[in-house]
């Protein structure tokens, strides 16, 4: 019984939102156009119809490692600030902490992540 | 605390501790170097090292089962518990190791980066069984779910696979995001990080810590596969490649499973009654539905995969009970599931190598005359899987029933019973369609001798451990018998 008026307030809520939307499309003017599923590119007319074309791999590819060397560096911010009270232990721990990235980019790069000359990928076994 | 007295309380870690985790993240980190070094090693070669290096680790801990200590300033613990789990995940790993080269070969994938992301998987396995401290718990959680992730993607150009892991990464992302908001209001609760802390804080506001521990248990359901949360189960078991929905089944549900049941005497003390009607409802609709939706599939893996969210089930029936004798009895039905699981996907692992295979039920049928060996181990898994008298499954079964008449809980108990006759069509139709019915198809399968020799170990230890379940009794309850006393 505590909770009623919090249920009270849900009931309300969700009441309220529903009759909103469909009162939008109950009372809305329809003015139906020919161009009104168009998408948007820049005012001029699309290249792809379907404005769903796939990006090359490579770019989310790049979008990670830009994420992981953007937290690297958000970490070494705070160490810089502390390094003359850690010493010796935070130099080991951080040097460890990039080693371990720099692992991680020098197998981007082996893999191929950094080529921007987009060939059919290869396939070894 | 003064940041120098923080630096002068720096305690060497105890690495003796916690050698056979870092045994296998040294392999991982090797493989991972050899890889980046060579582009065209052998794959031999990664198998080679990676069994060293496991084999090694688990010698480790069956050498010195009694290690006890925690190191890291806590958040790190080994006890007998997590011994015995980690024995278990490792040479589990081993098992599906056999059976990974020529199921990629045949499939076109063969990967070198599966056998890293495969340690670093187990790393994390290891570790989420091994520690009471909510920033382990979370590192390891994703550790062990990003491998799964990709090792579930790894298959070149099936589809199928693709969907599972986003399936998975989805929800498995939204369970770690649970997970990590509940350890957040636990934190806000008792001010410590540590789950032996929180748990025994009697702190003012115990709606903290309520919330929390619903938020973090939830996060853990949806990863078990318990049954509202389960969506992402079948499909991810169904399209990833079979040798990998076997280290998911087992070795996964071992890690998953863990952390819940290391925690779960110390939630009894305090939530005894909410506790056991909380669990108790979702294990019974686990397994009903488990069970129930397992009868109208055509496809054996699916139909597996929703026999393993029903075994989900039966082990939440278990650590419902609010008695050392219910974690005994997680712990036994814990590894046997693992083991049945392992077996029964591995199996069709093998089978799937033929390129006619497709995974439907009549396909068993003939198998009898092709691969006789392989129908007989299939039965054994599958009467297991179902609970028949000799079988580790049974006794697993009979265990978690014993524990819930100790705890009165007749109805939970009355629904397990009811679930299992349910699976019964399943199970039986298999073991039917193998073994009762004759086919023009016959589908005849090379094996190595290290998959033989997998199977036939995996369907011996069903029997024996089954037939003499004093085995692993011993080391469930002596584990059990420490988390209690904590």
């Amino acid at each position: 019984m505590d909770y009623m008026g919090l249920l009270i307030f849900l009931g309300v809520m969700v009441v309220l939102s529903l009759l909103l939307i469909s009162l939008n499309s109950l009372l809305g003017p329809k003015t139906p156009e020919s161009m009104e599923d168009y998408p948007y590119e820049c005012g001029v007319p699309l290249y792809d119809i379907s404005a769903q074309s796939t990006f090359h791999q490579g770019y989310y590819l790049l979008g990670l490692l830009l994420l992981l060397f953007d937290i690297e560096a958000a970490f070494l911010f705070p160490w810089t600030v502390v390094y003359k009270h850690l010493g010796i232990f935070g130099f080991i721990e951080m040097f460890l902490f990039v080693l371990i990235l720099t692992y991680g980019l020098l197998y981007a790069w082996r893999k191929g992540a950094l080529d921007w000359q987009f060939e059919e990928e290869e396939y070894i076994d | 605390m003064e940041l120098k007295d923080l630096i002068g309380s720096i305690e060497l870690p105890k690495i003796t501790l916690m050698l056979p985790e870092l045994i296998v993240l040294i392999t991982g980190f090797l493989l991972f170097t050899i890889d980046l070094v060579s582009k065209k090693a052998n794959h031999k070669l990664y198998i080679g090292i990676s069994l060293v290096g496991y084999f090694i680790a688990v010698l480790y801990i069956a050498l010195n089962p009694y290690l006890l200590g925690s190191t890291f300033y806590g958040l790190y613990v080994r006890d007998y518990f997590s011994s015995f789990l980690q024995f278990f995940m490792i040479l589990l790993t081993i098992f599906v190791l056999a059976f990974t080269y020529r199921y990629y070969r045949q499939k076109l994938s063969l990967y070198r980066e599966f056998y890293y992301i495969l340690s670093f998987a187990l790393v994390s396995a290891m570790f989420l069984a091994s520690s009471y401290n909510l920033i382990t718990l979370y590192v390891a959680l994703e550790g062990v779910s990003i491998s799964f992730y990709i090792l579930t993607a790894l298959l070149r150009g099936d589809f199928n696979a693709k969907e599972g892991a986003f399936k998975y990464l989805i929800l498995g992302g939204l369970s770690v995001a649970l997970a990590s908001y509940g350890a957040a209001f636990m934190y806000i609760y008792a001010g410590s990080l540590d789950l032996q802390k929180i748990l025994t804080y009697s702190g003012q506001n115990k709606d903290l810590l309520i919330l929390g521990l619903v938020f973090f248990l939830i996060g853990f359901a949806i990863k078990i596969g318990a049954v509202p949360f389960h969506f992402w189960l079948p499909d991810a078991y169904q399209g990833a490649p079979t040798p990998i929905t076997a280290y998911m089944a087992s070795v996964g549900k071992l890690a998953f499973f863990a952390p819940v049941v290391r925690i779960m005497p110390l939630i009894q003390e305090h939530f005894s009654y909410a506790w056991v009607i909380t669990v108790g409802i979702i294990s019974a609709t686990t397994m009903l539905y488990g069970n129930l939706v397992a009868l109208v599939q055509k496809d054996v893996k699916r139909l597996l995969a929703y026999s393993s969210i029903a075994h989900s089930g039966y082990i939440l029936a278990g650590i419902s009970v609010a008695k050392a004798i219910g974690l005994k009895a997680v712990l036994y039905f814990l590894i046997a599931y693992a083991l049945m699981g392992a077996g029964s996907f591995l199996l069709l692992a093998l089978l799937e190598r033929h390129p006619q295979w497709q995974n439907k039920m009549e396909e068993f049928s003939g198998l009898r005359f092709s691969m006789p060996w392989i129908a007989v181990s299939f039965m054994i898994f599958m009467f297991s899987l179902l609970g028949v008298p000799p079988s580790v499954g049974f006794v697993g079964k009979a265990l978690v029933f014993t524990a819930l008449s100790f705890d009165r809980l007749w109805w939970l108990a009355f629904i397990m019973i009811l679930a299992t006759g349910i699976s019964t069509g399943y199970y039986v139709r298999l073991v039917v369609l193998t073994f009762m019915k004759d086919s023009s198809r016959s589908i005849k399968v090379e094996s190595s001798l290290a998959e033989k020799v997998v199977l036939f170990v995996l369907t011996l230890s069903l029997v024996i451990l089954g037939a003499v379940p004093i085995i692993i009794w011993n080391f469930a309850s002596q584990s059990a018998d420490i988390l209690f006393k904590r």
